[in-house]
């Protein structure tokens, strides 16, 4: 008897802790985020600014959230310390200097799904005083992140691609690098640029694309793009990324034996993709991913040189011939022992980008930053990594000056192959067999 | 093309089978929904290859150790946890899979990381090309550690005394006790032969498959069909079951629609259990 | 005799209820950070949830791992009543009722027959064939979902509102209706017979028991209680697609929730919900420097609440005095 009343009163006990400390550190967190969001002109200027990061907690996203953090890390060193050696804005100095030298922290959020991350984005806002998000968003992720950035008034920097999020009328959306329509266009434009240059005779397209958010986007894209360009699509598939096999896509594939196969897939679907494509016994002509996957660090590393031939549109590669660049891909990797990918960096990079806005605007509220990056940062092409033309978003969030470049893996390493002008390597064009390597 | 198809369907089906009969087994015998399974075999995933890593053994080599260690690990949680869940309604036993499936899952990212992980050296690869039909190696790997797991343990709940008090005790319970049988050995040694069957199944998957955390869940639903499908808790009717998924998997995916394979599979699931609430073989 | 004893304990239901409601009612004016409210809406949804399949799984003792389906049913009518013609949800939710009883109903028909784990099984291929629906309809919006987002719109008309508190009242005003509902089943001969259904099937169809009739009543009722929270959690989460509202993940945490609080009682999957969704968000928060240790912690204090506490957390506060004890509870817990 006795012992069934204590079991009760600690239970009570403890349900009532949870909800008291809960309440409690609402309240406390909320009055300190209060105090860093109200920051304008005239009072201090605050000793740390917040950069919420968004990565995924749990799912296929785990390994690219891992590697954004690692970045993030190294970014803050940089900006945070004096690094003379590093090409980078902020690493001279210690802090931003137009803030009074506050120092920058990441903030870790999760976004492992579209609810999630409305829950995380109210939560770095309004608990942890974040002053804007960046991260591995996906479009379906920014979508509600977005709902809370437009109710408090805060800027998210997403490299979501789909189209809906630049057509929505968002006010606080921006993305520094190409949609989907722009990285097709590229990829289509290219194709013609091999019929034209290179005579390779390509007629034929079969679109890959896995069916959530992410890959139908792109296969609506490709489709219409494709007709466009006057391509015949012999295949289109969609399937589900968390498919157990993909046999059947592939014995389709087969038989429609087209000139190009293009794909959109995650990372787990890829490789199951490129071992079912091995043990078929068949690789198309040219396998020309749209990121995701085909980029991702998992990619390569459990692959090899089964990896090579592959193509893949991105933002950034490791080879770039650039000072900003090359250093941040050497930190990671004695950091790490991983090799950089373009998806990681331009995620941790948009963190950069909210605190050279915040910089410039003198400010950490919402509406200045997002002033500032309308009117356009003002980065050396030195300090950039990235190389871009600018960094000036448009009304709709993008990027006037993003531009994408195309890739091919040779020996289980990034080439890039487009634009010229930078490209390290000549495309190899058709694939060989799994016979011929 | 249709001698490829039926020969991929019936490979699938026999990975489907692997993961159907440790579900079948744990659902006849204790009448446990398994959420786990599909989690047991990500771990036999995992030390596979952390036995690849460290020591260097071919995941063929280390199969029977793999077997042994997913045993002993089989026999601990029932220990912990199933006896104790066994004393419950039957839908905690069930949540208690659930929630020591999103355990392992998560804890094998804590341990592991996300990354993406496969076995770079094998000793059997390549194909072969049979007239039109291309058969992989790796993929025969796991056919032929079906087909002999299926036979041995049809083998051990019929030839073996263990085996037929395991059956016996699936049977009727208290009966099973009256004659003697020491139904707690035996419920134990089931759901350790269940954890030992992902284990195998497990162990000959990193020949095909690159294997993340997150492996398993794809995987449960259809284990699960393939058990309702062939009727509960019979190993034979589990291995019928996935076969039959493998193929109508294959076949509408290459003729029919890729977006639709999955589905085709539920609603056929879903018209047998209409005509026939027990399933195919069900008593 | 019967008569007042029963009175009886309909009074104490009614301050039971009213204290706990009221206490809901005044959290947010003492901390109203926007994160702890939301958290407050969402734990309010997800109860709304768990009491709707309380009814079928419950009372009725039909365990359902596919309701998801019911909840994403309402999600979508209130969206694209909205999207396509601004008609506010508080008309969509009961087209979205209605459309899910009218499926249930169908849907019951061969399922409700099945036993145990196959009737589980079947839900979970019903939520799949549904997900895979939904993910190649392109005219709901397919896999690319349906954004709502809506600005120029009345917040009232809309359910969209700037702040949280006043949604967490309308929240919380559904969750009376269905605490309220709930409680009527439960005291009615309808409920008694469901538990009956629950205890034995044979047995009761020996005595006269219309089972099928029964289960497929508790099973629509308990679809369109579910529908309601679908459609109340659209205009929380204002963007849906099928990857996030239908996984299996969903199907299970509703059971969870009420397995949680304690099955077959009131009060149960209203404690479920406020205590799985607290942990949830805050784990998150947490033990964001190491990935997966949130979900790792939440499945181990699941595993332990479902071995340790079968009859749920509510089990705990009962007793012989049990409204007086679950009284102060209420009033002390929630403060």
């Amino acid at each position: 008897m006795k012992i069934k009343k204590l079991r009760k009163l600690i239970a009570l006990g403890l349900v009532a802790a949870m909800m008291f400390s809960m309440a409690g550190c609402g309240g406390d967190t909320k009055e300190a985020a209060e105090s860093v969001n109200k920051q304008d002109g005239e009072s201090e200027n605050p000793d740390t600014i917040k950069i919420g990061l968004m990565v995924s907690f749990t799912g296929s996203g785990v390994q690219a959230g891992q590697e954004c953090q690692a970045l993030a890390d190294i970014f803050e060193d940089i900006i945070n310390n004096k690094h003379e050696d590093i090409n980078l804005p902020f690493a001279a100095d210690e802090g931003l200097p137009n803030l009074g030298g506050a120092k920058v922290e990441f903030v870790v959020g999760d976004q492992s799904s579209a609810d999630v991350a409305l829950s995380e984005a109210e939560r770095l806002y309004t608990e942890e005083g974040v002053i804007g998000l960046c991260g591995n968003f996906s479009s379906a992720t920014t979508k509600t992140a977005m709902v809370a950035a437009e109710k408090y008034g805060f800027p998210i920097i997403s490299e979501g691609t789909s189209m809906t999020l630049t057509d929505a009328g968002y006010n606080y959306f921006a993305r520094s690098f190409p949609g989907d329509d722009l990285f097709i266009e590229d990829s289509f434009s290219y194709l013609d640029y091999l019929n034209e240059e290179k005579d390779a005779g390509i007629k034929t397209v079969a679109l890959v694309s896995e069916d959530s958010e992410f890959g139908t986007n792109i296969a609506n894209v490709e489709k219409a793009t494709a007709e466009a360009h006057g391509y015949e699509i012999v295949e289109n598939i969609s399937y589900n990324a968390q498919a157990t096999n993909v046999t059947s896509e592939v014995l389709r594939l087969k038989q429609a034996d087209a000139d190009v196969v293009m794909m959109s897939s995650y990372a787990a679907d890829a490789l199951l993709f490129m071992s079912a494509f091995k043990e078929q016994d068949y690789f198309p002509k040219m396998l020309f991913g749209q990121r995701g996957g085909f980029m991702a660090s998992d990619f390569a590393l459990n692959l090899g040189n089964d990896s090579d031939y592959v193509l893949t549109t991105s933002r950034w590669n490791s080879d770039m011939d650039n000072p900003a660049a090359q250093d941040i891909a050497r930190l990671f990797k004695e950091k790490t022992g991983i090799t950089l990918i373009g998806d990681t960096l331009t995620s941790v990079w948009d963190g950069y980008l909210l605190a050279i806005a915040a910089n410039q605007a003198g400010s950490t509220d919402g509406d200045a930053i997002m002033e500032a990056l309308h009117e356009g940062l003002d980065i050396p092409k030195e300090q950039d990594p990235f190389g871009l033309e600018g960094y000036k978003y448009a009304e709709n969030g993008q990027n006037e000056y993003g531009s994408s470049i195309i890739i091919q893996y040779l020996n289980s390493e990034l080439n890039t192959i487009y634009p010229e002008s930078i490209a390290g390597m000549e495309l190899i064009y058709p694939a060989k067999g799994w016979n011929e390597r | 093309m249709f001698w490829q198809v039926l020969y991929e369907g019936l490979t699938m089906g026999t990975i489907y089978a692997l993961l159907a009969m440790g579900i079948a087994l744990v659902w006849g015998v204790m009448n446990i929904l398994s959420f786990s399974q599909g989690e047991f075999m990500m771990v036999a995933m995992y030390i596979t290859f952390f036995i690849n890593v460290a020591l260097g053994w071919d995941p063929l080599a280390a199969m029977p150790l793999v077997i042994v260690i997913m045993f002993v690990l089989g026999l601990m949680i029932y220990r912990t946890i199933i006896t104790k869940a066994l004393k419950g309604p039957v839908l905690g036993q069930r949540l208690v899979t659930f929630a020591l499936g999103m355990v392992l899952c998560n804890g094998m990212i804590l341990i592991a990381g996300g990354q993406t992980k496969s076995i770079s050296q094998k000793i059997i690869h390549g194909n072969i090309e049979l007239g039109s039909v291309t058969i992989s190696k790796e993929k025969m790997v796991l056919v032929v550690t079906s087909i002999l797991v299926t036979a041995l343990l049809f083998w051990f709940m019929n030839r073996t005394k263990m085996g037929k008090a395991i059956r016996a005790t699936s049977q009727d319970k208290e009966a099973a006790g009256l004659v003697g049988i020491n139904t707690q050995t035996a419920y134990m040694i089931a759901f350790g032969i269940s954890a030992a069957i992902a284990g195998a199944g497990g162990c000959a998957m990193t020949y095909y498959y690159y294997f993340t955390p997150n492996i398993g869940t794809n995987f449960m639903i259809f284990g699960f069909i393939a058990v309702c499908l062939g009727g509960f808790g019979s190993i034979g009717g589990a291995f019928v079951g996935g076969m039959i998924m493998g193929l109508i998997d294959l076949f509408t995916g290459t003729y029919f629609s890729v977006s639709y394979k999955y589905m085709a599979i539920s609603i056929i699931f879903l018209l047998i259990v209409t005509f026939k609430p027990k399933g195919l073989f069900g008593r | 005799m019967r008569g007042k004893a029963l009175l009886q304990a309909e009074k104490s239901f009614i301050t039971q209820t009213g204290i706990i409601f009221v206490v809901l009612a005044l959290i947010p004016l003492i901390s109203s950070g926007e994160f702890f409210v939301s958290t407050l809406c969402l734990s309010v949804i997800w109860a709304i949830m768990g009491i709707g399949w309380n009814i079928i799984g419950g009372y009725a003792g039909q365990v359902s791992n596919g309701h998801a389906m019911y909840f994403a049913v309402g999600a979508y009518v209130g969206a694209l009543g909205l999207e396509w013609f601004g008609m506010s949800p508080w008309i969509t939710m009961w087209v979205g009722v209605l459309l899910s009883m009218l499926l249930a109903f169908l849907i019951g028909y061969p399922l409700l027959r099945l036993r145990g784990h196959y009737f589980a099984i079947a839900t979970m291929a019903i939520v799949e064939c549904v997900r895979i629906i939904c993910t190649n309809w392109n005219l709901i919006g397919g896999a690319t979902g349906v954004s709502f987002f809506q600005r120029d719109m009345n917040s009232l008309y809309s359910l969209q509102f700037e702040n949280r508190v006043p949604f967490y009242f309308i929240c919380l005003g559904f969750m009376l209706v269905f605490i309220i509902v709930s409680r009527v089943i439960q005291q009615s001969k309808f409920g008694y017979y469901c538990r009956a259904i629950k205890a034995n099937q044979d047995s009761a169809e020996s005595a006269g028991v219309n089972s099928t009739f029964y289960k497929r009543w508790a099973y629509m009722i308990s679809a369109a209680v579910v529908s309601i929270g679908g459609a109340l959690y659209a205009q929380y989460i204002q963007y849906i697609d099928p990857v996030s509202l239908l996984p299996l993940s969903n199907s299970m945490l509703i059971v969870l929730i009420v397995v949680m609080g304690g099955i077959g009682t009131i009060w149960g999957p209203v404690l479920g919900a406020f205590i799985m969704t607290f942990i949830n968000q805050y784990a998150r928060a947490l033990f964001n420097q190491l990935s997966g240790l949130n979900l790792f912690i939440y499945g181990v204090l699941c595993l332990f609440i479902v071995l340790f506490i079968p009859k749920g957390i509510i089990s705990l506060f009962s007793g012989e005095k049990i409204k007086k004890l679950f009284r102060k509870t209420a009033s002390e817990k929630r403060r």
